[in-house]
């Protein structure tokens, strides 16, 4: 089984987050990590609840 | 005059405007700082051909020398260098070459060796000179071939940097000691997002700047709204336009093959010459 996929482009704004979340759509049991820490948009799109910080 | 073309998110356009905007000016030159994947050059048909090597000096000790004291050690920002137990370790990936440990040794333990990090290839056309820095694969740090791109802009000209995505160091290194910056962004959430990320790091730097929206039409008002709120110069709105879709999917320049756009280019110019 996967256990754990990486998603990348050399290219930016060739749809990475689009991609990753439709992926995370489609999984049951699963994990979602934004690498992306210069900017950060997967949770515009998964709108998750902050719990710590 | 120097004008950076930057954006937070990746694939807004920031490559798009830096090359039409340097086509539709006089006396222009385009230097891509996307030294992780420089992309200006595939809209130009000439080969770009090899200038010179980038490499940073990197510390090499001569152990027998050395007493361990570890003034090096606590000198590096970047934790390149530990004493453990009498033992010098040094990590090279995270030297970013400095000289400051060199300077700091009591003893002179430390020499240094040029360690190649990318290098600058120079091309474009006749009319447009273009420069473009390549990182090696498996390097950390492209700001070195940054800073020795940016000593290529000539002072009579109008230079405009195609600035790499984001917010860390590259994007910031391309930002820096510019006349002008403009931010592209595309009006949906995550153009907007990042957008907000990189006003707040450019209001650090102290750059001029304004905002340019690409692919107008797609989404909302919401940059706008923001512009408005935050008083930031809304630059130019490039419409949504089929036409601009299919000679970009070509790697043609829109104002090749659509000279009506001609225009557009040279009115954000003429207002970045009243701001600056």
């Amino acid at each position: 089984m996967v256990k754990e996929l990486a998603i990348i482009s050399g290219k930016g704004g060739c749809g990475k987050t689009t991609f990753a979340s439709s992926f995370a759509a489609l999984a049951k049991d699963h994990v979602i990590a934004d690498a992306d820490v210069d900017a950060a948009d997967m949770h515009i799109l998964l709108q998750p609840e902050i719990r710590t910080r | 005059m120097k004008i950076t073309v930057a954006s937070g998110k990746g694939g807004t356009g920031k490559t798009t405007i830096a090359v039409n905007l340097a086509l539709s000016i006089e006396n222009s030159m385009l230097i891509d700082c996307d030294v992780e994947g420089p992309n200006s050059h595939i809209f130009f048909n000439d080969p770009m051909l090899k200038l010179k090597d980038v490499s940073i000096p990197a510390p090499k000790f001569d152990l027998d020398v050395c007493t361990r004291c570890g003034k090096c050690a606590d000198f590096c920002q970047y934790n390149a260098i530990s004493i453990i137990d009498e033992k010098l370790l040094f990590f090279e990936e995270l030297c970013h070459g400095c000289g400051g440990c060199k300077i700091i040794c009591p003893v002179d333990a430390i020499t240094e060796v040029e360690h190649n990090v990318g290098l600058i290839e120079k091309g474009g056309t006749v009319d447009l000179t273009l420069y473009h820095g390549l990182l090696n694969i498996g390097e950390p740090f492209g700001v070195p071939i940054i800073n020795e791109l940016k000593r290529f802009a000539e002072g009579s000209k109008v230079t405009i940097f195609d600035s790499p995505p984001g917010t860390a160091c590259p994007a910031v290194e391309t930002m820096r000691d510019v006349d002008f910056c403009i931010l592209v962004t595309e009006p949906t959430p995550f153009g907007l997002h990042d957008l907000t990320l990189t006003v707040d790091v450019i209001r650090e730097i102290g750059t001029p700047f304004g905002v340019v929206v690409n692919r107008d039409g797609i989404g909302d008002d919401r940059v706008d709204r923001y512009c408005e709120r935050e008083n930031i110069p809304l630059l130019a709105k490039i419409p949504n336009d089929m036409e601009i879709a299919k000679l970009y999917s070509q790697g043609i320049p829109i104002v090749k093959g659509l000279p009506k756009y001609r225009e557009l280019f040279k009115e954000i110019f003429d207002r970045i010459k009243e701001m600056v």
